[in-house]
């Protein structure tokens, strides 16, 4: 009968590997979680960057809001006045018209005009009645 | 005071005017007339006699005299209402105009020859301490004896007026001897016409200005003049010089609310000087006139509002 054995030295290499692969594992993965650490360290300064951009997109966001509701206030309001304001357009053409005839009678008014001659008087004013007068009482 | 007051005729029948002797000038009043007039005016004399019985430093007899020989002892005596009112309405003056105005003078005046009753010498100079020093209610005493008689008159004057005030007068012109109290309207119908008197002795007005509801008083040179040791003086003294007030002014004349205060500034005024009396009187906001020795008149802003006429201006428009 033949004795089937496991060569000792042939157990011994695959202990020896198996440990080897081990620890190689075990460094490989320290290595890795060094080096994600770092990646997210790296990364934070910017995610706040990023965080502060989106709030000031926001605040952008609501001004712009409030703009839009302001123009269309406004807008709202001109609508009101623009009757007002074309009715007042009308008055001030009238009142250029009417200018422009004043102008032109102006321009017919004599540049000078002679005063008559009047006899020169000259009237004093006496002095008024009074009830009482006041003076040195010598108190 | 002579009491003889019949009624004269005055423009209009409705008014009427009394007039008498009171504080050794004249005394008058215009006001319409009806039944209780003669009241009225009579009213108004006994308040004047009372008031110099009070106040007079020509009376032996009056409460002031009294007061002024007991000056400098520092005995508290007790006085009228009517005194203790005028000498703290004195002692304010004397603090309000830095001591132009203090009645503690009548020393001075006595020494240059203005005498009324006898009074001790005084030793304290004027503006020093108060002018009245109050114990209680009634009790008071003076340092240095007092001469009351502008700012009595004005005074007096105040206290008339109120009992024509009480008596439900509204339209009426009291005039103690220049100073004037004019409330409501004048026989015209409008404002009552005073008369500046020209200081030079001119029988006429220097101007004339029109009042309502306003007092009006005159510090002036042109009376009580008398010569001492060759040199002629007035009763206008000046606190600070102990001496007759020489600034280049003859007269000033002041209108105001109240007949005292009118007479306090007027002769704040004149002891001013000429060459500040604008000022002062400006910073004051006075109606104020004033003539300076070379017979000149000014006046302030709010006394030109009141001015309806003066002399001067008309020769120069007549020209």
């Amino acid at each position: 009968m033949t004795e089937s054995r496991l060569p000792i030295h042939l157990a011994i290499l695959l202990g020896v590997s198996a440990g080897m692969y081990a620890g190689s594992l075990a460094v490989v993965t320290a290595l890795q979680s060094a080096t994600d650490q770092s990646v997210t360290d790296a990364r934070a300064p910017l995610q706040k960057t990023i965080q502060l951009v989106v709030e000031g997109h926001d605040a952008l966001d609501a001004d712009l809001a409030r703009a839009s509701r302001a123009y269309g206030d406004a807008a709202a309001l001109y609508g009101r006045l623009a009757p007002d304001l074309s009715a007042l357009e009308t008055s001030l053409e009238g009142l250029a018209k009417s200018t422009s005839k004043v102008s032109g009678a102006a321009r017919a008014l004599p540049g000078h005009v002679a005063w008559p001659a009047v006899t020169r008087t000259v009237v004093v004013t006496s002095r008024p009645a009074t009830q009482a007068t006041t003076r040195a009482s010598g108190g | 005071m002579l009491l003889a007051a019949d009624p004269v005729g005055w423009g209009k029948p409705e008014y009427v005017r009394f007039e008498a002797r009171a504080m050794g000038s004249a005394l008058s009043l215009i006001l319409a007339d009806g039944s209780s007039a003669r009241h009225d005016w009579a009213s108004v004399i006994a308040e004047f006699e009372a008031a110099e019985a009070a106040m007079s430093r020509f009376r032996e007899t009056s409460e002031v005299t009294r007061l002024n020989q007991t000056a400098g002892s520092g005995r508290a005596i007790c006085v009228s209402m009517r005194l203790r009112r005028a000498l703290v309405l004195a002692d304010r003056a004397t603090r309000m105009t830095d001591g132009r105005f203090d009645p503690r003078v009548l020393p001075d005046l006595d020494r240059l020859g203005y005498r009324g009753a006898a009074v001790p010498p005084g030793a304290a100079p004027t503006g020093s301490g108060p002018v009245v020093r109050r114990h209680g209610r009634a009790g008071l005493d003076i340092e240095r004896a007092v001469d009351l008689g502008g700012i009595g008159k004005g005074l007096t004057l105040r206290w008339a007026a109120d009992i024509l005030e009480r008596a439900g007068r509204r339209d009426y012109l009291l005039d103690a001897g220049g100073d004037i109290v004019a409330r409501g309207m004048s026989p015209d119908d409008g404002p009552w016409r005073v008369g500046i008197e020209d200081p030079t002795g001119d029988s006429e007005s220097t101007a004339v200005i029109e009042v309502s509801d306003l007092a009006v008083a005159t510090s002036s040179t042109r009376v009580n003049r008398w010569t001492v040791d060759g040199r002629t003086v007035h009763h206008l003294l000046d606190p600070r010089t102990r001496e007759p007030a020489d600034r280049g002014l003859v007269a000033v004349t002041v209108a105001g609310p109240d007949p005292a205060w009118a007479e306090v500034w007027s002769k704040d005024l004149f002891l001013s000087g000429a060459a500040s009396i604008a000022t002062r009187a400006r910073s004051r906001g006075l109606a104020a006139w004033w003539v300076a020795d070379d017979g000149a008149l000014e006046m302030t802003a709010a006394a030109r509002a009141l001015t309806i006429w003066v002399r001067a201006e008309e020769v120069d428009r007549a020209v």
